[in-house]
């Protein structure tokens, strides 16, 4: 389809909306309530443009124009909303002149009629949508003179997002958002005309998914109250990177100032998490700032009972060196969380090899993998009926049930443009019916998605898989919409996934018999690449759970074995449980200071990089095996990220150092580790360690007593 | 170079030696300013209430091209505000050795808050002693900060070498102009939550 746009003609798909039009064609055009993944409802009526389009005789020609013989154009008599106006065939749209400059000026005139121009308080500021266009497309005036409406100031909505509705310009995104994408009705308008204010009639915000609105918000109206005053936009370090707080992987951009971690916003990633987060990995990032240990330390005395003393580096390594010696390198035990990047997971396989240890474990994970290849988020969103069997997909992969909330929609997602995803798709209309017939879910307790699901019943996981398997007459309806669907998904929580290989091996016949792709939400953030690597106790070796080793390095969980009585060496962030009973605290650097690839739970590999956070001297895992191979007299053969991603060229054939800013899927038939994994793994650790640490979200746990249970219970 | 030339520039030697000088004997006498020297900040506050004017925003930190300035914001409390509106610096402070006095930061103010004054001897021992926080800053508190050490261990006032019309802008500045300003102690007095700065490793 051809169209015009200020005498450029372009090549846009039907369907483009003149806004994507524009912008295509290079221009620019100002708006405020379009947003990429929300339905276009030209509320702001910033984005004016004339538009004018032919128009065919009843002879079924089209009509031309006597003087020039080409098609003549039909112009709308005003200047339109370019975000609600489908382009069509030979439209001709003029984005430049005089006259569209001077419709949005004055629109911005009126817009800015009632905003409090408080810029300077107003942590939106320099950041601003609102700011930055007026600049750009105002006059720098206004001749409205009269008192501009007044609300109470700032109040909190809720715990995290402070709402101040005088500068809130009616844009409607906030309330779209959250019919529209968590499916969660909780803001709306109230009072019509210039008295109209957001605001919401429960208490709080009872979504798990509310900070998004402080990124889509076009003004200071809906702010982060976590970061609240903590820096103007213009101070922070940004630093794009990826959320490793449960596996979804979620881009995210992490503001720093001074050496400290002030807030995290969403990033787009179209094949992962859109623009969204959950509030879990927005807000809960205070837990890193709070007594936070950056020096190695020591015992006063030698003994466990002495008080800790920080130490330097060379001293906690003597003293290492001195403990280690006294016993045979194959009775040190590794064990580390899984939320440790690619690289520094190879470094500890390797190292362990070279040890000669087989005592090395992570957790939190299952005994077990799947060797099924996962089914990716944008198929979830295009799945024709998902099956979830014992998740929580709220708790364990939160985004993940956003991308089922668009699969209930219809699975539509916001055309790709050259310049980026569609700024109007107007295939996306508002107040879509749910089809909730497509969503199934069977979990031994109720929670948020058996409100959205046609069928659901709080009967456990695994007797459910059972009985689907057995054919049972109870779920002929779940058996008719599984033949019937062309692209069904069966996705297992923890509930069943930590059961074990009988109960995986069910699930895969399940998915092979009704030809649908098998999603297990992984136990912990990078769970999906570790299992990729020797990364469990072989032969004699010492699980989590036993731990019956001379020596220990604990990497970030929080607990030990009670009956544990060899020498610890924790490395954490913090003095947890586990740290009470060590001899050595080396320090750790968090998640948001690696650089490394994560794995998600497609599969996905995705590029972590270290924010601006003074962390001291606190090293990731890769620093600590270098210093317990200083203490050993060893060599590490993994010493870097870089020595590591070359490693992983040779074993994937994968290029982990330039990864594209969506990931990439990784392959990994071609390793021999999977399937390796499966058989040497024999139980379940039963160390209780959540991929949340528990003073996050503000000292509250978000992981549910049910989800943290699951992790310690359960043998094969 | 012929001797007329030398006789010439011998009598405008002799000339000026019976004309009154234009130096001054400082530190003996003050220095006479014009009114528009730029030299210390001071941080001005409303004339009624009394509030701070500063809101934290961070703007003269972003005007500076020295990066002297640091303003860390937080929320007031309503009950017992130390700014109009919500928001207030709760850290406030300039480096002096940094600062090249070029008025940007008054420039973007948009509250009048901060405002260059007149006070210029500003000589100190440590790196440290250079970065002036917000109580060092607060109109009311005169003289350098060592100027105050000194006037605190001798029990004398600040004494300063200057005399100058304050302008406008300086709300509630005054610099004695007998010399015998008035000290920093008094105002400290009035402010308990004033950082002791003197004792303080550099
Ligand atoms: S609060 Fe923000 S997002 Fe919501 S309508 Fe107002 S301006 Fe738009
Ligand atoms: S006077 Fe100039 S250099 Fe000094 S603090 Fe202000 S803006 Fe910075
Ligand atoms: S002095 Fe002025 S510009 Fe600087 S933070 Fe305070 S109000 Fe903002
Ligand atoms: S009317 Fe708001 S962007 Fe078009």
């Amino acid at each position: 389809m051809k169209v015009t746009v200020d005498g450029r003609t372009i090549e846009v798909p039907t369907g483009t909306s003149a806004i994507d039009a524009v912008f295509a064609a290079g221009l620019d055009v100002p708006y405020f309530c379009s947003q990429p993944y929300l339905s276009p409802i030209g509320a702001c009526r910033m984005c004016l443009v004339e538009a004018g389009s032919p128009r065919k005789g009843p002879d079924g020609t089209l009509i031309l124009d006597e003087k020039t013989g080409q098609p003549k154009i039909f112009w709308f008599p005003k200047p339109q909303a370019s975000c609600t106006l489908m382009a069509s065939e030979g439209m001709v749209i003029v984005s430049q002149s005089a006259s569209v400059k001077k419709a949005q000026a004055g629109m911005m005139e009126f817009t800015l009629i009632n905003h409090p121009l408080d810029c300077p308080t107003c942590d939106k500021g320099g950041a601003c949508e609102l700011q930055d266009r007026a600049y750009e497309y105002g006059y720098g005036d206004s001749r409205f003179e009269f008192d501009r409406r007044h609300a109470d100031k700032h109040y909190n909505l809720s715990e995290n997002v402070v709402l101040d509705q005088e500068r809130c310009i009616h844009c409607k995104r906030c309330v779209r958002y959250f019919e529209e994408v968590p499916g969660e009705e909780v803001l709306d308008f109230i009072e019509r005309g210039s008295y109209t204010f957001i605001d919401s009639a429960e208490e709080g915000l009872p979504s798990n998914f509310s900070g998004n609105i402080t990124d889509i918000c076009p003004v200071g109206a809906l702010l982060d109250n976590v970061s609240r005053f903590r820096g103007r936009n213009w101070e922070y370090d940004h630093t794009a990177t990826v959320c490793t707080a449960c596996s979804v992987g979620c881009s995210i951009t992490v503001d720093a100032r001074n050496g400290q971690l002030e807030r995290i916003q969403g990033r787009e990633n179209y094949q992962v998490n859109q623009t969204w987060l959950c509030d879990g990995g927005r807000f809960g990032h205070t837990w890193l700032r709070h007594e936070r240990i950056t020096t190695p330390m020591i015992r006063e005395g030698g003994t466990r009972a002495g008080a800790w003393v920080p130490a330097t580096w060379d001293e906690a390594i003597r003293l290492i060196r001195g403990k280690l010696g006294e016993i045979s390198s194959k009775n040190i035990g590794l064990y580390s969380h899984a939320d440790i990047t690619l690289e520094e997971g190879l470094a500890l396989e390797r190292f362990a090899a070279q040890l000669g240890t087989d005592s090395v474990d992570h957790a939190p994970r299952y005994s077990s993998a799947s060797t099924l290849v996962p089914p990716t988020l944008l198929e979830v969103s295009q799945a024709d009926f998902v099956l979830v069997l014992g998740a929580d997909v709220h708790e364990e992969a939160p985004v993940l049930a956003l991308r089922l909330e668009e699969m209930l929609k219809g699975g539509l997602l916001p055309a790709r443009y050259e310049h980026g995803t569609a700024i109007a798709d107007l295939r996306m209309p508002e107040r879509v019916v749910r089809q909730r017939h497509k969503l199934v879910v069977f979990s031994s307790k109720s929670n948020l998605l058996h409100g959205k699901a046609g069928l659901a019943a709080e009967i456990s996981g695994a007797s459910a898989l059972h009985d689907l398997l057995a054919g049972s007459a109870a779920f002929a309806d779940i058996f008719k919409s599984l033949e019937a669907a062309q692209k069904p998904i069966v996705i297992l929580g923890a509930e069943v996934a930590c059961l074990g290989r009988a109960v995986l091996q069910e699930a895969e016949t399940l998915v092979q018999k009704y030809n649908a792709k098998l999603l297990v939400l992984p136990a912990a953030s990078n769970s999906s690449g570790l299992s990729h690597l020797q990364l469990v106790p072989r032969g004699k070796g010492s699980s989590l759970q036993a731990m019956q080793v001379g020596a220990a390095l604990v990497s970030r969980l929080e607990q030990v074995p009670a009956d544990f009585a060899g020498f610890l060496m924790v490395h954490d962030t913090h003095l947890t449980e586990a740290a009470t009973r060590a001899d050595v605290f080396l320090p750790a650097v968090s998640s948001y200071e690696k650089r490394g690839t994560f794995i998600n739970l497609e599969g996905r590999a995705l590029t972590l990089r270290g924010a601006a956070i003074d962390a001291g001297e606190s090293v990731d895992l890769m620093g600590v095996i270098g210093a317990l191979g200083d203490a050993l007299n060893l060599k590490p053969e993994i010493r870097g990220v870089r020595s590591a991603q070359r490693e992983f060229q040779k074993r994937l054939n994968i290029d982990l150092s330039s990864l594209p800013d969506e990931g990439q899927i990784i392959n990994w038939s071609g390793t021999s580790s999977a399937a390796t994994f499966s058989a040497a793994t024999s139980s379940v650790h039963s160390s209780v360690t959540t991929m949340w640490k528990p003073n996050m979200l503000r000292g509250k746990n978000v992981v549910p007593q049910q989800a943290r249970e699951l992790f310690v219970g359960g043998d094969d | 170079m012929g001797v007329m030339e030398i006789a010439k520039g011998m009598g405008i030697t002799l000339s000026k030696l019976f004309q009154k000088p234009v130096t001054i004997c400082y530190p003996e006498q003050p220095a006479q300013l014009k009114a528009r020297f730029r030299g210390r900040h001071v941080l001005t506050r409303h004339p009624g209430t009394g509030l701070e004017k500063c809101i934290g925003c961070s703007l003269c930190a972003a005007a500076c091209p020295a990066y002297a300035i640091y303003v860390e914001a937080a929320e007031n409390d309503p009950k017992s505000p130390h700014s109009p509106g919500e928001r207030y610096a709760s850290v406030y402070e300039i480096n002096m050795l940094r600062c090249i006095f070029c008025g940007m930061c008054e420039e973007a103010c948009p509250t009048g808050a901060i405002v260059l004054g007149n006070e210029f001897e500003l000589a100190d021992y440590r790196y440290g002693d250079f970065v002036y926080g917000k109580e060092d800053m607060m109109v009311g508190t005169q003289g350098s900060k060592l100027q105050r050490r000194e006037a605190r261990t001798s029990g004398k006032p600040v004494v300063m070498g200057f005399e100058v019309s304050v302008r406008e802008e300086l709300e509630g500045v005054k610099y004695a102009p007998d010399r015998r300003v008035s000290d920093g102690e008094s105002n400290r007095a009035s402010n308990p939550a004033n950082p002791e700065s003197a004792g303080r490793k550099a």
